[in-house]
């Protein structure tokens, strides 16, 4: 009966000890990225919006890295609006737009080399039109996290 | 014994719940674009000086000038939808047709007007501003009661999208 007790013991700790290897992210989307000024009424400009806080964190020695995707802010029927994404260290500055390196369509990465977890603020850039089909325009930022 | 048994199994799932923790997550970011739809409309000197009497011919009269725009890329389309005739102090009317052309084009030609009464239509394919000018049709009479005859035309613009 010890012997049993034992192994559950053991084959749960065991378990355990794999489970807790998992990076883990977490984004919380800003109240600005649902309300993106994107003219098109006849005048255009260079936008830079924080979207969105993300948590991220790893129990690996080496630390983890963060993917951020980036793309086109998009309706059917009208033009796609590009956009390039970078973080900062939680509550900095806003990034300005030479900070801005990855090209659009390009994963941003931002990684972290110890076991820590980490606050950024997601930041995007974009340019509008001047003329641009009305309508309600949208986009997805996937986050993902890997051990490194 | 049982609970002994899984007691440790069990432990590990509740403590372990970072292992459902996601190694992925997403936001949404979007924004609107409002439409840019408007259409401004001018009566042109003639429109108040038609020349109902001056004998019992077909008449063609430019009566407006439209200017219209959109940001929809689906261009738009105005509407012209006239009322029934000329009206003036007593029974006579006067039945009319509307037709819009290029701005400073020729005048239509008679044949190219729709009925009396009828919707004239105005249709872009891409965002932007357009000009038209407003022609109206309709037959003199030289005997009609004399007065002040008057009609309108109202111009609604839509996306076409």
């Amino acid at each position: 009966m010890q012997w049993r007790l034992h192994r559950g013991i053991w084959l749960g700790l065991f378990v355990c000890h794999n489970a807790a290897a998992l990076p883990t992210v977490a984004a919380t989307v800003t109240a600005a990225a649902s309300t993106l000024d994107l003219d098109g009424e006849g005048s255009s400009e260079t936008y830079i919006v924080k979207v969105a806080d993300v948590t991220f964190s790893t129990d690996n020695a080496t630390g983890c890295t963060l993917t951020l995707s980036s793309g086109d802010i998009a309706k059917a029927g009208g033009l796609n609006i590009a956009y390039k994404v970078t973080s900062v260290a939680d509550g900095a500055a806003a990034p300005t737009s030479g900070d801005f390196t990855v090209p659009t369509g390009t994963d941003y990465t931002y990684a972290i080399s110890s076991a820590t977890s980490s606050d950024r603020d997601v930041y995007v850039k974009y340019t509008t039109r001047s003329i641009q089909d009305p309508g309600t325009y949208s986009e997805t930022i996937h986050f993902t996290v890997a051990d490194t | 014994m049982r609970f002994v048994k899984y007691l440790g199994v069990s432990l590990c799932l509740l403590a372990s719940s970072s292992a459902f923790a996601a190694t992925t997550d997403s936001i949404v970011m979007s924004g609107t674009v409002e439409s840019t739809l408007e259409v401004v409309c001018t009566d042109v000197a003639g429109a108040t000086t038609i020349d109902f009497d001056g004998g019992s011919a077909e008449t063609i009269v430019q009566v407006s000038d439209c200017n219209a725009s959109s940001n929809d890329d689906a261009g738009l389309t105005l509407t012209f939808n006239p009322d029934a005739s000329f009206t003036g102090p007593a029974s006579d009317v006067f039945a009319f047709s509307v037709e819009s052309v290029t701005d400073a084009a020729a005048a239509p030609i008679a044949g190219v007007f729709p009925a009396d009464d009828a919707d004239d239509t105005w249709v872009t394919s891409a965002s932007g501003s357009t000009d038209a000018d407003v022609y109206i049709k309709f037959t003199q009479d030289a005997t009609v009661d004399p007065g002040t005859y008057t009609s309108n035309i109202a111009v609604t613009a839509a996306d076409n999208s």
